[in-house]
C-alpha cells in the first residue's frame, strides 16, 4: 500500500492546534509549511483557534521576578498559574518595564522611568520583539519641557494593524511672567500645548496626528489598551477658559482622529469624592467608579459602581450597570478582563479580581507593593513571526530580533544612527540631555536630541 | 440486487471502499458524515468511497455506530472507545484523518487533529519530517538561516521518537 497521503488542508487543521512556539520549530520542516505558517491568513486563523481552544491567559510581570525577566501567565478562567514566558530582550532597562497593553499576543512595554520614550512591542510566545523607532516629533526642545507622555496600544481589525499612540503635553513656563497674579488666574489653564503621533506596525513609522486648535486636554491616563468601537480611550481632563472637567478622550485607529466622550451624570454628584477607571466591558465602554480610600470615612462599605455606555458615543446611554460591595478597600483598579471581571489592588498591593456575574472577589495572590504593575489579557499567537527575516523599514529604526545587546550598546546605536543620518546632510552638533527622571534601577537614562534650531 | 434480508423499518445504505469491499450500515449511522448525508438526500443508497480504503472504513463505521448510540449514560464508554480508537500509529491516524476529512465527519476530524497535534508537540523538526513523510526542500544554508532567526525555539532537547 502507498504511503498515507495527507491533504494539505488536513495538515493545516493539525498545525492550527499547535502553540505558536511549536510552529516556529516546524518552520524548518519544509518550504510549504513555512510559507503557510507565516501567511497572514494562517496567523489570523491560528489566533482565532487559540481563543476558541482556551489558549487565553491573564499575564503580568511580577515585581519580584523583574530581575529574572519573565512574564507570568495565569489561566483566564481559574486564575491558576499556567506557565512563564521569558521577556525576549536583554536590556537592563527591562528591569523597570511596565505593560502598556496587550492584544492578540502582542505586548507593548515601556520603562517606568523615562516613560513613553523607549517603546517595545514583543510577542513572548515566539521570542520576537522590536524597539520602536525614534519619535518624529519629540526630537526638538519640546521634549525637554514635556511634562507628561501618554501611550495607547491597540489592534485595528479592519486594517489588520497594531498601533501605538503617543500624546505629550507641555505646560508653558510661567516663571518669566512679570505678573505672578495674572499667571494664577483661570486664563493660564489652557496655556499648554499638546502633540500626538501614531505608530503603525504595518508601515513601521511614526506619523504626526494633526490636533485641532481646541485640543484642550491634559493629564491623561498615562497608558491605555482600552479599545472599543475601533477607538482607544484615555481618561483625561478637559481644561479651557470655560471649564475644567474629566472626560474620555478617544482615538479612532482607522481615521486617526481624536474625539471626546462625556462622562455619565452621576446621581449623587458632589456628595462623594470619586475615582474612576475606564475599560472594555463586554465590547462596550465601561467605567468603574469608587471612592478613594483616603477620602472614604463613611460607615460601611466603600461605594463602587460599574457604568456602561450602551450606545457608543451617546452620553445619554451611560447606565449604572451594577453597584458593588467588595469587602476590601480599593486603592487602585488595574484593568477589565475579557471575561468582564475587574482587577484591582488594595493599599498593600494585594491584587484581587472581581467577577460581576457571580459577585465573587478572588485574591490572585499577587503582591505589588510598589503599585506599578499592570495585568492584561494575553493570547498565544504568531504575530511578528516574520520579523528579522527582512530588515526593519523606517528611518532611525533600531535593529530588532533576538540579539542580546545592552543598554549601552543601544545608546551607542542611537548616537550612531543620528550621527550618520545628520552628518550626511550637514554637520550638526548633537546634544545629549539628561532627563529629569533618572531610572531607579539602571541609574542611567539619556535622551538624545538635536541642538535647538536643527530640526 | 443487494441483500434482501434487510428489515423493512430501517433504511440501509451500502458503502463501497476503494478496494471494492461493500459494507451495509443503517442510514441513521451513515448520515453523521456530511458527504454521505448529501448523497442520501439526493436519493442514493449505494455510496462508492474511492478515497477510503477498507481498513480505515471498518474503523470509521465502528466509530459512527458507537457515536450514533450516544446517550447520557454511555458517556464514559464512548470516552474509552475514543481513547482506544486514536491509540494507533501515525500512519493509521493519517489514513483515518484523511478519510474523516473526505467524509466530512467533523467531530472525528477534530478528535484526530487534536490527537496528532498533541503527539507531535515537543518532537524535533527532523522527527516531524519523518512522521509526515516530508522531503526537506531547504538547502542547508536556508535552514540554518531560519534556525538562526528563531534561535530560542531550537534550544533544548526534543523528542526524536517516531511514535
Amino acid at each position: 500500500m502507498s504511503l498515507p497521503f495527507l491533504p494539505f488542508e488536513v495538515i493545516i487543521s493539525i498545525l492550527l492546534l499547535l502553540p505558536a512556539r511549536e510552529l516556529i520549530k516546524f518552520l524548518v520542516a519544509c518550504k510549504s509549511w513555512c510559507a503557510k505558517i507565516k501567511s497572514q491568513d494562517f496567523i489570523k486563523k491560528h489566533l482565532d483557534t487559540s481563543v476558541a481552544t482556551g489558549k487565553s491567559y491573564i499575564l503580568y510581570l511580577p515585581s519580584e521576578s523583574k530581575a529574572a525577566k519573565t512574564f507570568t501567565l495565569l489561566n483566564h478562567k481559574s486564575f491558576c498559574y499556567e506557565f512563564e514566558l521569558r521577556v525576549p530582550f536583554h536590556l537592563p532597562c527591562v528591569l523597570d518595564c511596565i505593560i502598556v497593553g496587550s492584544v492578540n499576543g502582542l505586548i507593548c512595554l515601556t520603562n517606568i522611568s523615562c516613560f513613553g520614550h523607549t517603546i517595545y512591542l514583543t510577542n513572548p510566545s515566539i521570542n520576537k520583539y522590536l524597539i520602536l523607532p525614534l519619535s518624529s516629533i519629540y526630537r526638538d526642545e519640546f521634549d525637554l519641557r514635556v511634562i507628561q507622555l501618554s501611550l495607547g496600544f491597540g489592534y485595528h481589525e479592519k486594517t489588520n494593524d497594531f498601533k501605538v499612540v503617543r500624546i505629550g503635553f507641555v505646560e508653558h513656563d510661567q516663571s518669566d511672567e512679570d505678573d505672578y497674579e495674572e499667571a494664577t488666574t483661570l486664563d493660564h489653564r489652557y496655556d499648554f500645548e499638546s502633540k500626538a503621533e501614531v505608530f503603525s506596525l504595518n508601515t513601521k513609522v511614526w506619523k504626526t496626528v494633526e490636533l485641532s486648535p481646541n485640543f484642550f486636554y491634559k493629564r491623561h491616563d498615562t497608558f491605555s489598551g482600552v479599545v472599543v468601537n475601533e477607538c482607544l480611550h484615555w481618561k483625561t481632563i478637559k481644561s479651557n477658559i470655560y471649564e475644567e472637567k474629566i472626560v474620555i478622550l478617544s482615538f479612532h485607529m482607522g481615521e486617526e482622529t481624536f474625539q471626546e466622550i462625556e462622562y455619565p451624570k452621576f446621581h449623587d454628584e458632589g456628595r462623594i469624592d470619586r475615582s474612576t477607571c475606564i475599560g472594555e466591558f463586554k465590547s462596550k465602554l465601561g467605567l468603574f467608579t469608587f471612592c478613594p480610600v483616603e477620602y472614604w470615612f463613611g460607615p460601611g462599605e466603600q461605594p463602587c459602581q460599574l457604568w456602561v455606555m450602551e450606545e457608543y458615543g451617546d452620553k445619554n446611554s451611560w447606565t449604572c450597570h451594577a453597584t458593588i460591595v467588595l469587602g476590601i478597600l480599593i486603592h487602585r483598579p488595574l484593568s477589565f478582563t475579557r471575561n468582564g471581571e475587574i482587577v484591582m489592588q488594595d493599599r498593600s498591593g494585594n491584587t484581587f479580581c472581581y467577577d460581576l456575574t457571580s459577585n465573587q472577589l478572588l485574591d490572585l495572590n499577587i503582591q505589588d507593593e510598589e503599585h506599578d504593575m499592570n495585568i492584561v489579557d494575553f493570547t498565544d499567537s504568531l504575530v511578528l513571526v516574520d520579523l528579522n527575516d527582512e530588515p526593519m523599514g523606517g528611518e532611525g529604526a533600531f535593529p530588532a530580533g533576538g540579539h542580546d545587546f545592552d543598554e549601552y550598546m543601544l545608546m551607542e546605536q542611537v548616537l550612531n544612527d543620528e550621527r550618520i543620518k545628520f552628518q550626511s546632510e550637514t554637520s550638526v552638533p548633537i546634544v545629549i540631555a539628561p532627563v529629569s527622571s533618572i531610572s531607579r534601577h539602571c541609574g542611567l537614562c539619556l535622551i538624545v536630541t538635536l541642538a535647538p534650531g536643527f530640526n | 440486487m443487494a441483500s434482501t434480508t434487510e428489515t423493512k423499518q430501517k433504511k440501509m445504505l451500502i458503502l463501497k471502499s476503494a478496494d471494492n469491499d461493500e459494507f451495509e450500515i443503517e442510514e441513521s449511522v451513515g448520515v453523521q458524515s456530511e458527504t454521505i448525508k448529501n448523497l442520501v438526500e439526493d436519493g442514493f443508497t449505494f455510496v462508492p468511497l474511492p478515497n477510503v480504503y477498507t481498513k480505515a472504513l471498518i474503523k470509521i463505521i465502528d466509530y459512527l455506530k458507537k457515536h450514533a448510540n450516544k446517550t447520557d449514560s454511555n458517556d464514559e464508554e464512548i470516552k474509552t472507545f475514543d481513547k482506544d480508537f486514536v491509540n494507533t500509529t501515525f500512519d493509521d491516524l493519517f489514513e483515518l484523518v484523511s478519510a474523516a476529512n473526505y467524509l466530512h465527519i467533523s467531530c472525528l476530524m477534530n478528535m484526530l487533529c487534536q490527537t496528532i497535534a498533541d503527539r507531535i508537540k515537543d518532537k524535533s523538526p527532523e522527527a516531524v519530517r519523518k512522521i509526515f513523510h516530508i522531503n526537506c526542500d531547504y538547502t542547508p544554508e536556508e535552514e540554518a538561516k531560519i534556525r538562526k532567526a528563531n534561535a530560542q525555539a531550537f534550544e533544548g532537547q526534543f523528542d526524536e521518537s517516531l511514535d
